[in-house]
């Protein structure tokens, strides 16, 4: 089409026969074309709508197609779409504003009255579901009867189901509802034509209440006499049935029983087994093989579990190396199962433990004499009260008659005895060695603490850690320190990553090795045993411990001859403090016996420090294994090597010699095979990707995500935010229309007000105007 | 003490005439005694005789207070002379009668000569008394006496001040000042000096709290008396004094910032009407560093060394004039260090010598040589390390420094961590970690993949220069064995070395103050939380046998 929009539309116009002449009959052919006229008003208006459509573009929209532009989908008609809102928004504001400041009122509740899309029969069908929903959700809970109500059987006006038996039974039941019902149910039957929903009289209520209080005096009466009846005829016929009776024979028994004795021993022999636990088939006996295995797996398992721990690998420890000061080192709660399922198998071990009498040989000791006498000490007073009337070589032997006496199995009482005791026993020994006593004895003693360890590990460990704290806070280091420590190692599993009481025992063995400034033999003997001690500790768990690799140079340096003469640059010692003291031996001669006595802790003699410095070594001796396996073996070694050179300078030992070659030979192997350290030699990890993922056919409305989940997740939260947004959109629509018509309303309230004010006026006016003109003509007039 | 108290009977009957009889006898007086001269002084001028009365028998005092003990009853008296002495006095000096004024007669000149010859009498008496050697068993009786004695003369200096000025003229008594400080100073004992360096002395740290801290004239006073002091008197003392005066001065000025609100305390003054030199803040700093360097040339004890090197840079720097007379001092200290092989001055000295190169811009030729030279052995088992440390980071933290240089740090440090305690350890590794992030070439150290026949350690750990070590060609397989350190936690954070370097930083504060306490304490807070458990291998014996736990040792 050609031309301005004007004559575009009056052409579409013409051709759609709406303007020009209406009534032209086209020739030749018969006019297919409608004509518009007043009985096709409808189709008039249908194609005036499409012909405003066909030129208003802008009242419908397009949406855009990127990649076909020509075919142009319509997808909706936004002015008609408002308008239409309008006016539904419209239809809603006046409503709401038609009940504004009113009550009450008439609601329609009728069903589907103005529902066009439901069919009539529908409607009905609805309908009466709902009135039968409605009965039935206000039946009363005491309505027995349910549906028959309508369809019961009469003849002449009377029911003829059985239910006066019903009703009898359920006034025994004495419901006072269903009562009232029947009552008004005979009521209702005997004046039919009153209407059941009238509210009756306060009077017809009181006749009712009497009527029915009539009716039950009434039954029970009835009842009363049937029942005397009844009874009457059965007496009359007593005599009859007891003749009856009497015909048929019958067995007679004894009045008490006639079991014999024998009989009801047996009876309750029977009962009582049936009573009995079934007995369940005895462990078959083991053989050696099966025992050795068992032992093997206890052991395989045991170990494992030592090795986790050495390992660090405990529950919950997820050991991050920042977190230094956090408590990783977390443990479980199967404290208490451990306990238990620990103490039945250790009861073995304990009569093993009572039965050895390896220790003292003396089996037939006196104290039996006097064995129900014996106390159970729980103060280190009581213990050394009991003690002190046996000779000190049988201290091992009371402390076993007291752990026998007082064993748990024996009383329920015992057992927290015996926990007292086993802390007690710990006292004692500290108490013993500090005392001086002989090796037999405290031997016998401290045997006896792995057992109880085992036994009662919460006390026990609690009783080291205490000793521990306090040993920390003491300035000096005691005999018995030394014995606890070497007692805490024989008896805990050092080789854990962190325990409770090996790890304190170390680090305050390892403060003492690194705060003591070495002044005598003392000094000398307590750091060398620490040293030798703190090697065991980790003979499995091989770790490296620095202290002793300084407190074995400190030592050595304060032994050697001439120490000043050392090539300092080698030793890790600060020079300035090498200097000959007290304690430097002019001369060496290492004794022939590698053992030291503990009983030679404070003593001075030169010959003391001679076994020291041999002791010295060996400790060397002993760490070279451990210290082998470490890449810095040639660092740690070399102090030491150049120590040893200078000693051999001095002196000729075979023993200096071993070591020294050894040590050197050992430091060239680690040279030689050592190699620069590959630490960070990760996985490497992928550079994260700024690409995207080719996708063929790729479409923009559909999600490629892999994850299923999240996939779930993102279209549920697209769809809540589109819900979201129209939601809004609906409501500030509204706010904004509801302004719109009360500014309307205000409006129009003010025009309405004002053309009023003003008729009021000129109304006014008007007298007032032809009231002076009245006046004016009158006073012309005079 | 009988006769003495039938004496005093006498006295107080006889009055002023016996006072012959007593000074062949000699007693104290009592205190009923003194309130009665007392009352006599104050009355009229004809009894003035009797001051040298008294004042004879106040030195009576003296071998009593020299003695090991003095009772109580005679300490009584003795204060309560000092007292009646002090308080006749400062009526004098109130009233005027100690000024020799010119239009006076030549009598009353006299008088007041005489006077004034009797009133320095006595304060050189007090001061005496205050530095008389003390018995060993301190009595805290004579302590109270002697901190009396102090206010006393303290009170007298205020007197004087206050009258003895022409006029309206502001004064401030300087000599009487001048001697009360020599007195305090010289109070103190060579034994009382702590190990930290301060003097524990009760009359100096009355001093300090009574008088020094709160009055800003008394603090000026003391500086510019305390460098004619040291001028002349201090100077001729023996080394002993000399230590026991530099101790007291040290700790006067060590708790403190001297010159705390100047604007503040210029105002609260001792006395009434002081000199207006003492707000010019500049002769205060003047006279301040003069002490200090006349001091430091004194001989010094180790601990004394190190205090000062540790107030060096927040207590001394701060209130000169010129801080950089101190650089001498501090540079000759780190050297001294050095030289002596106690690498804690050094540390102390570095500590003072940074707050100069940071404010005044000093210089310090070859630095990181003589900083690499601190990483000694000894370094970590020292209670200052974690001083070094805190230096040692910021030194480290230019990302322009050599790798080479950086590289024989990490390596000495890993180097010395293998001796170290934990505490020591500790600080390493994460320092350690932070160097190798901010200098990314030295992950060689951690990490070399070049694949070597034969390999030859090729740190040169003799050399001095730290850019010359061939450090980075190396590795530091030190770290490598602290991840199987005896305590968990070091070895844990050893492991960090061979993670990922995913964290930015470590921050060192949180490692630098470890120490054995602090592992032991936090060992027993912890609380069982499993089984504690118990080593399942058995030995039969402790000590002595093969199959003993011990075997190399035996009961």
């Amino acid at each position: 089409m050609a031309g301005s929009q004007l004559k575009k539309l009056k052409e579409s116009l013409r051709e759609a026969g709406l303007t020009g002449q209406t009534n032209v009959k086209k020739k030749g052919k018969r006019s297919t074309q409608k004509t518009p006229n007043e009985t096709r008003r409808d189709d008039r208006k249908k194609v005036v709508q499409g012909i405003r459509e066909q030129f208003n573009t802008f009242d419908t929209k397009f949406n855009k197609n990127k990649r076909d532009t020509a075919t142009k989908t319509a997808v909706g008609r936004p002015s008609a779409a408002k308008s239409e809102a309008e006016k539904e928004r419209k239809r809603a504001y006046d409503a709401l504003k038609s009940r504004k400041n009113k009550t009450g009122g008439v609601y329609d509740r009728r069903f589907g009255e103005n529902d066009s899309n439901m069919t009539a029969e529908e409607k009905m069908l609805e309908r009466f579901t709902r009135e039968r929903l409605a009965q039935a959700s206000k039946r009363s809970m005491y309505n027995l009867e349910d549906d028959d109500d309508d369809m019961q059987l009469t003849h002449s006006g009377k029911s003829l189901s059985f239910g006066d038996l019903d009703n009898e039974e359920e006034e025994d039941d004495g419901g006072f509802l269903t009562k009232k019902r029947d009552f008004e149910e005979g009521d209702s039957e005997s004046e039919a034509e009153v209407q059941p929903g009238r509210k009756k009289t306060k009077a017809e209520v009181m006749k009712e209440v009497i009527a029915k209080s009539k009716f039950y005096k009434h039954e029970r009466q009835l009842e009363k006499q049937r029942l005397e009846e009844d009874i009457g005829e059965l007496d009359d016929n007593f005599d009859d049935v007891m003749s009856e009776l009497r015909g048929v024979p019958q067995e007679k028994g004894p009045l008490f029983s006639t079991k014999s004795e024998d009989n009801i021993k047996y009876d309750t022999a029977v009962r009582s087994l049936t009573l009995e636990r079934r007995a369940v088939p005895a462990d078959r006996v083991k053989t050696q093989e099966e025992l050795e295995s068992e032992h093997k797996a206890k052991m395989e398992k045991l170990e494992a579990d030592r090795k986790r721990r050495m390992e660090g690998m405990v529950e919950n420890a997820d050991t991050r190396a920042d977190d230094l000061e956090d408590d990783f080192f977390q443990g479980t709660d199967e404290e208490d199962e451990e306990d238990e399922i620990r103490l039945a198998e250790d009861d073995e071990e304990e009569e093993e433990l009572f039965d050895s009498t390896k220790i003292t040989g003396t089996n037939n000791i006196k104290i039996g004499g006097k064995p129900e006498s014996i106390s159970c000490p729980n103060s280190l007073e009581d213990m050394l009260n009991l003690l002190k009337d046996y000779e000190i070589l049988e201290y091992p032997n009371v402390i076993k008659k007291v752990l026998k006496t007082y064993d748990p199995k024996f009383g329920e009482q015992n057992k927290p005895k015996i926990r007292e005791f086993s802390k007690v026993l710990v006292d004692l020994i500290v108490y013993l060695t500090d005392e001086g006593a002989n090796s037999e004895v405290l031997e016998g003693i401290i045997s006896k603490i792995k057992p109880l360890v085992e036994r009662y590990p919460e006390e026990m460990y609690e009783k080291f850690r205490s000793y521990l704290l306090s040993a920390s806070t003491r300035p000096d280091i005691r005999k018995s320190d030394l014995i606890v420590f070497t007692l805490v190692g024989m008896t805990y599993s050092t080789s854990d990553q962190y325990h409770l009481v090996a790890t304190p025992a170390t680090l305050l063995m390892c403060e003492f090795l690194e705060t003591t400034e070495i002044e005598n033999n003392r000094d000398l003997f307590v750091g060398v045993y620490f040293a030798t001690l703190l090697v065991r500790y980790q003979r499995i768990s091989q770790r490296y411990i620095p202290e002793v690799v300084s407190f074995l140079e400190k030592a050595l340096l304060k032994l050697v001859p001439e120490p000043e003469k050392i090539e300092s640059q080698l030793l890790s010692s600060t020079h300035s403090k090498i200097i000959s003291t007290s304690l430097t031996l002019e001369e060496i001669a290492l004794p022939e016996s590698d053992k030291l006595s503990l009983s030679l802790l404070d003593s001075r003699s030169k010959s003391v420090t001679q076994a020291l410095l041999s002791k010295a070594l060996s400790t060397i001796d002993l760490l070279i294994p451990l210290w082998q396996q470490f890449t810095s073996f040639t660092e740690i070694v070399t102090p030491f090597i150049a120590i040893l050179d200078h000693l051999l300078t001095k002196v000729e030992s075979t023993k200096i010699n071993t070591l020294h070659s050894k040590l050197v030979k050992l430091r060239d192997v680690s040279l030689a095979e050592r190699r620069p350290l590959k630490l960070q030699a990760h996985r490497s990890i992928a550079i994260a990707s700024t690409l995207p993922k080719y996708e063929e056919n790729f479409n923009p409305d559909k999600s490629y995500d892999p994850n299923r989940e999240r996939l779930e997740v993102s279209k549920l939260k697209a769809q809540l935010k589109k819900e979201q947004k129209a939601a809004l959109r609906e409501i500030r629509k509204d706010s904004r229309f509801i302004g719109k018509q009360q500014l309307d309303d205000k409006r129009k309230e003010m025009d309405e007000y004002h053309a009023k004010m003003s008729k009021i006026v000129n109304s006014i006016s008007t007298v007032e105007g032809a009231e002076k003109n009245q006046y004016a003509k009158e006073k012309r007039r005079r | 003490m009988a006769i003495g108290t039938k004496t005093k009977v006498n006295g107080k009957t006889n009055g002023s005439k016996s006072s012959k009889k007593e000074l062949k006898n000699p007693t104290l007086f009592s205190i009923e005694q003194c309130a009665e001269y007392r009352q006599e002084l104050l009355q009229s001028t004809k009894n003035i005789n009797l001051i040298s009365e008294l004042l004879q028998n106040f030195k009576l005092s003296e071998p009593l207070i020299l003695r090991s003990k003095v009772s109580d009853n005679d300490l009584q008296k003795i204060s309560a002379l000092s007292v009646t002495l002090a308080q006749v006095f400062l009526d004098f000096i109130k009233t005027g009668r100690l000024k020799v004024s010119k239009s006076a007669g030549d009598k009353q000149a006299m008088v007041a000569k005489w006077l004034k010859s009797k009133y320095s009498e006595m304060k050189t008496f007090m001061i005496h008394i205050l530095s008389l050697p003390e018995a060993l068993d301190l009595n805290e009786d004579v302590k109270s006496f002697k901190i009396g004695v102090l206010e006393i003369l303290m009170k007298l200096l205020k007197a004087e001040s206050d009258n003895m000025g022409s006029g309206e003229e502001p004064y401030f008594s300087t000599k009487t000042y001048g001697e009360i400080i020599y007195g305090v100073l010289l109070s103190g004992d060579i034994s009382q000096i702590l190990s930290d360096g301060t003097i524990d002395n009760y009359l100096l740290l009355e001093f300090m709290d009574s008088y020094f801290n709160r009055y800003w004239d008394l603090k000026y006073y003391f500086m510019s008396e305390l460098k004619k002091q040291l001028e002349a008197d201090i100077m001729q003392l023996d080394n002993d004094s000399k230590k026991v005066v530099f101790s007291s001065f040290a700790t006067l000025v060590k708790m403190k910032n001297v010159i705390n609100d100047f604007e503040k305390t210029v105002k609260k003054t001792y006395t009434k009407n002081p000199p207006k030199v003492i707000s010019q803040q500049t002769v205060f700093k003047q006279n301040f560093e003069k002490n200090w360097i006349t001091l430091l040339n004194f001989p010094l004890e180790l601990s004394q060394y190190k205090l000062v090197l540790l107030m060096a840079d927040k207590r001394m720097i701060p209130f000169f004039n010129n801080p950089t007379k101190l650089m001498d001092f501090l540079t000759n200290s780190y050297d001294t260090g050095f030289s002596s092989s106690d690498i804690t001055i050094s540390i102390l000295a570095l500590n003072g010598l940074f707050g100069l190169m940071r404010r005044f811009n000093l210089e310090y030729p070859d630095f990181f040589k003589k900083l690499y030279a601190i990483l000694t052995p000894e370094l970590l088992h020292l209670t200052v390390k974690s001083r070094f440390f805190r230096l040692l980071d910021v030194f480290m933290g230019s990302t322009h420094l050599s790798s080479s240089i950086v590289a024989s740090f990490i390596k000495r440090l890993a180097r010395i961590a293998l001796t170290a305690p934990p505490s020591g350890v500790v600080i390493v590794i994460p320092f350690i970690y932070n160097l190798l992030k901010r200098h990314p070439t030295c992950m060689l150290l951690l990490h070399n993949t070049t694949e070597f026949e034969s390999f030859e350690d090729p740190f040169d750990e003799e050399e001095e220069d730290p850019s010359n070590t061939n450090a980075l060609k190396s590795s530091i397989w030190e770290l490598q064995t602290m991840m199987n350190h005896y305590h968990p936690n070091v070895a844990s954070l050893a492991k960090i070395l061979q993670q990922h370097f995913n964290k930015y930083s470590y921050n060192m504060e949180d490692f630098l103050d470890w120490n054995y306490n602090k592992f032991i304490t936090t060992e027993f807070e912890k609380k069982a939380k499993g089984e504690v458990a118990v080593d399942y291998e058995k030995w039969d014996t402790v000590l002595g046998f093969e199959s003993s736990y011990l075997p190399g040792f035996e009961f």
